[in-house]
């Protein structure tokens, strides 16, 4: 038997250690192989799903993934079932979910014990502006009218709103801010919430930019927005900070995937959904949902979700003491 | 586009084809118990994408009128409902059935859904805006009595025994708590098992309930099925003196289906369900009714197909779903580009037109295909049971999995079936199960909404006149039963005593 | 009119089972928490309700161990079970290993590795082998049947409407 020399041996280790990894850089280059599930929390119809399918009917007809995604709902328990799936589903690349800041709230609110960080970030494909309005021909004319009405009268004045979601929990951060107290009211999305202000069952309510552009001829008028500069859209809108009180936050429409997927597989999704959101088709689209076309990638999004938790934090809190007060009334 | 145009459209070939595929299969997927209109929808939307707006809202309105319709023919045939809508129906449609009168039972079921369904339309074109303020004017106090209204009304199913109705009422209600609380965003009642957070969707327990326990059933009796239905169709034409006759029943039952479509949550369902237990409390021969009345089936159709054109108007003039169909169609528009409300009149008429000719040329159409298809199914009929038992089964299992896409739901939809059959055996009534089911959550967000609005006082129940006097029609109808009974009894003491 | 051995079995069964059912339910509403906002919380609604179903029960096991009748529902839906028109002999063996088949499907389903044309095709088969005589011709046919069936479901909703079916 030949002797292997030292050389010989670092060669043959080198080469055997180098077939790994030539194997998962043409793995990576071969993602997908089959099909890619794409997980949406939300009934079909929902704006975040349309954005979502907007998505993957581009991806699937320009090609940019050499397999199609599939959409597949999950409405059930308010969007945690379907991000549960996504958590507890292999991290292989082949399942990926789309949500919104759902995945935020719920982890304060208690109903899940995971929050963003149980996820691989791929990225953000869009996000909106929100505000507060109330019915043109109401009482408040101004969101002065409604700080200075509050802090008279505190608990009194009504807001329509979604628990857990983000027409609960962005109105609370205002409150806070603004150093006042209103009164919550649970309705639902935002055609509900429209409903229940129509119907003067309610008085002030979160909406969203392209929601308060659709529902001006409704008579809905916007009295303040969360942005960080007044959105082109409603230039008569004075921001939060405008009135002294300091709540910026969007709504954000996320892609995820579960923690371990491969970092290779998450840019290429995250390329695919980037070279989507570029079509013009899309542009058209996003336009006329009225939806920012801002694409945030997976690390720089993490970084600003563990930014964004804790004021949401804060509020999970305030939510709880008030139900340890309605629990000593 | 207008709405004349809208109609010649639906004539073109183009137009026509679209609007007729759509209705045959709603009809089929309406027929096979298990899969339902939803979910049908739901499965073509990401076709619906490379056609144009006004071919897609065609196509998905065409599937929706289908869809609630076809389920009377199963319901009447093997007593197993095609849609939940059709549960009423499984009850006298079938007796009248086995008692040999299929094609009575199927025609009346027909013409009931297609005046059901163009007097829903006249209300959609005809009312839509005010019918819509009125809506919105309902606050959640409002909502809540009319459903405590539904309640009661329905407590007159469990006579025979009320023991049991009322007991499977307030179980089915049970069913319905575990999960997220909507009014409070807290989970209850989960044990700490996960999959129990989603709760137990209506649609796999009903499934459960009725479907599975009746392919039990069927099993059970597997020797005799010879015998079961004779496929005489003699009947299915119903005379213009039926519709006279039964012409005050369809108006009335389409009315509750139309006002039910509106109310956001409630449902076709629990529409037929209303519509079937006003019928029997008017009716002159209510001990008929389970044992093949033909009012019962009147009235069950009329309301199901009348609920169509009740909610197509909060989602037209609000973009309010009722349910996950509506939510459907809702996402279709959206996804052209097209958003509910006021400004859909006035930017896309074309749109809200193609939905209103769609809505009525449909209903004929599916007038005309169900006379077929009732043909065409009591053929099939004749297939062995050993073949169409296992397929129900594979089909309840689809509807049941498409749903959510989660397993889980198989399982409850089985359970549940082991539930029907105990229940069945033990000859408690599943109607009132299915009332719990349905209304319980309906009724709890709806009060304690108000609560919040209210800050915690039950005041406005009785200051706001709406819900003030549905509150006290719902107690008289409460009560009247009773008052029926004492009238009954009191002639009689007093023709005894001296 | 009195009903039969086996209902009385099954009322009993419902019985105890609703009591047992609201006094699980009891039990863990009365340590929900109370909500934010409105004044009843999560648990007012299912502990009334547990309540009432709880003293419906106690009343009806009252009126069955008094062999006092509870009433049958007045629209039978029960004709398949019960009915004494037909003289066919009744397969209790054959309605439970239906149901037991149709949890074996769901089961079968829920492994990955057993994609839904097997699964499906099996469970055709075997369904529809026991839904009747078994000879051989039959076998035959029903094998044919199932393993179409299954094929045609399969390409419908797995490669057509993409049902995530793994």
């Amino acid at each position: 038997m030949t002797k292997i020399t030292r050389r010989q041996a670092l060669t043959i280790a080198a080469t055997a250690g180098a077939i790994p990894l030539a194997f998962n850089g043409a793995f990576a280059a071969d993602y997908p192989e089959k099909p890619v599930r794409m997980i949406v929390p939300i009934a079909p119809g929902g704006q975040t799903d349309v954005v979502a399918r907007l998505l993957q009917i581009n991806i699937d007809k320009r090609k940019l993934l050499p397999q199609p995604i599939v959409v597949v709902n999950n409405a059930a328990a308010g969007g945690t079932t379907g991000t549960r799936q996504v958590k507890d589903s292999e991290a292989d690349g082949y399942t990926i979910g789309v949500f919104h800041m759902g995945l935020l709230t719920a982890p304060a609110m208690g109903v899940v014990d995971y929050d963003h960080s149980s996820f691989e970030m791929i990225g953000q494909v869009g996000r909106t502006q929100v505000g507060m309005g109330a019915l043109a021909d109401g009482r408040f004319k101004s969101i002065q009218d409604v700080l200075a009405e509050a802090k008279a009268k505190p608990a009194t004045i009504t807001v329509a709103m979604n628990i857990g979601l983000l027409p609960h929990f962005v109105p609370l951060m205002f409150e806070q801010s603004a150093g006042v107290r209103f009164r919550y009211v649970q309705s639902g999305g935002g055609a509900v919430r429209l409903k229940s202000l129509l119907g003067r069952h309610t008085e002030l309510s979160l909406f969203s930019g392209p929601e308060f552009l659709l529902f001006r001829s409704q008579g809905i008028r916007p009295l303040v927005m969360f942005s960080g500069t007044r959105s082109p859209e409603l230039p008569d809108v004075p921001t939060a900070k405008e009135v002294g009180a300091n709540t910026v936050f969007e709504e954000r429409v996320i892609a995820f995937a579960p923690k371990g997927t491969p970092k290779a597989h998450i840019d290429v999704m995250a390329a695919a959904l980037r070279q989507a959101m570029d079509d013009p088709e899309i542009i058209e689209r996003y336009q006329g949902l009225g939806i920012d076309r801002v694409f945030i990638d997976g690390t720089t999004l993490k970084k600003l979700l563990d930014e964004l938790k804790d004021p949401i934090t804060k509020v999970g809190d305030v939510v709880r003491k008030a139900t340890t007060d309605q629990d000593k009334k | 586009m207008t709405l004349a145009e809208a109609f010649v459209h639906l004539l073109t070939p183009n137009g026509f084809g679209i609007m007729l595929v759509g209705v045959a299969l709603g009809i089929s997927v309406g027929v096979l118990p298990g899969i339902t209109a939803g979910m049908l929808m739901a499965l073509t939307l990401p076709f619906t994408f490379h056609m144009s707006s006004v071919d897609a809202v065609s196509l998905l309105t065409a599937m929706f009128v289908g869809g609630v319709s076809g389920g009377l023919i199963t319901a009447t045939l093997m007593r197993i409902p095609g849609e939940p809508n059709a549960i009423m129906t499984c009850l006298d449609g079938y007796q009248l059935a086995r008692r040999g009168y299929p094609g009575r039972a199927l025609g009346l079921g027909n013409s009931s859904s297609l005046v059901g369904g163009i007097l829903s339309w006249a209300a959609l074109v005809l009312l839509a805006p005010p019918l819509a303020s009125i809506a919105v004017s309902f606050g959640p106090f409002e909502n809540f009595a009319v459903i405590v209204m539904a309640l009661i009304l329905i407590s007159s199913l469990s006579e025979g025994s009320f023991l049991k109705g009322l007991s499977a009422g307030l179980l089915g209600m049970l069913v319905s708590y575990p999960g997220i609380d909507e009014s409070s965003g807290i989970m209850r009642l989960t044990f700490g098992i996960t999959a129990f957070e989603g709760g137990f969707n209506n649609l796999p327990v009903i499934l459960g309930m009725f479907a599975i326990s009746q392919v039990v059933a069927d099993a059970l009796n597997i020797e005799g099925q010879a015998s079961a239905i004779r496929a005489t169709m003699r009947g299915v034409f119903v005379s213009v003196r039926d519709y006279i006759v039964h012409g005050w029943n369809m108006l009335r039952s389409s009315l509750i289906g139309i006002w039910i479509g509106i109310l956001p949550g409630v449902g076709a369902t629990v529409a037929s369900i209303v519509a079937y237990t006003t019928a029997k409390n008017l009716s002159r021969k209510p001990e008929e009714f389970g044992t093949g009345s033909e009012e019962a089936i009147v009235a069950a159709e009329s309301a199901n197909n009348a609920t169509t054109g009740g909610t197509l108007i909060p989602i037209l003039t609000l973009g309010i779903p009722g349910g996950l169909t509506d939510s459907i169609l809702l996402g279709a528009l959206v996804i052209h580009n097209l958003q509910p409300g006021p400004l859909l009149f006035k930017n896309n008429p074309e749109i809200v037109n193609t939905i209103f000719a769609t809505h009525l040329v449909a209903h004929v159409a599916m007038f005309v295909l169900m006379t077929f298809g009732i043909a065409v199914f009591a053929r099939l009929m004749q297939v062995p049971r050993a073949f169409i038992l296992p397929i129900v089964i594979v089909f309840s299992v689809l509807g049941a999995y498409g749903l959510n896409n989660r397993p889980f739901d198989i399982w409850v939809m089985l359970v549940f079936g082991l539930l029907g059959v105990l229940l069945e055996l033990a000859r408690v009534p599943l109607a009132p199960f299915v009332v719990g089911l349905v209304l319980a959550p309906v009724a709890e967000s709806e009060l304690r909404a108000g609560l919040m609005a209210s800050a915690g006082s039950f005041m406005p129940l009785i200051e706001r006149p709406v819900a003030c006097s549905m509150l006290v029609i719902a107690t008289i109808l409460f009560v009247w039963p009773f008052v029926r009974v004492w009238r009954r009894l009191a002639p009689a003491s007093r023709n005894q005593t001296p | 009119m009195q009903p039969s051995g086996a209902t009385r079995v099954a009322e009993f069964s419902y019985v105890l089972l609703i009591l047992a059912v609201a006094g699980i339910i009891w039990h863990a509403a009365s340590a929900l928490p109370p909500a934010p906002y409105d004044p009843l919380g999560p648990k007012t609604f299912p502990l009334w309700v547990s309540y009432g179903l709880i003293a419906l029960g106690l009343v009806m096991l009252a009126r069955l161990l008094f062999r006092r009748s509870l009433g049958q529902a007045a629209q039978s839906m029960v004709i398949g079970l019960e009915d004494a028109e037909g003289n066919y002999e009744r397969r209790p063996w054959v309605a439970v290993l239906t149901l037991t088949l149709a949890f074996a499907y769901a089961a079968g389903l829920s492994f990955r590795s057993i994609g839904f044309l097997p699964a499906t095709a099996v469970y055709l088969f075997l369904s529809g082998i026991i839904l009747g005589p078994i000879e051989r011709r039959r076998v035959v046919v029903v094998a044919i049947f199932a393993v179409v069936a299954a094929v045609i479901l399969d390409i419908v909703f797995r490669a057509i409407f993409k049902l995530d079916l793994n």
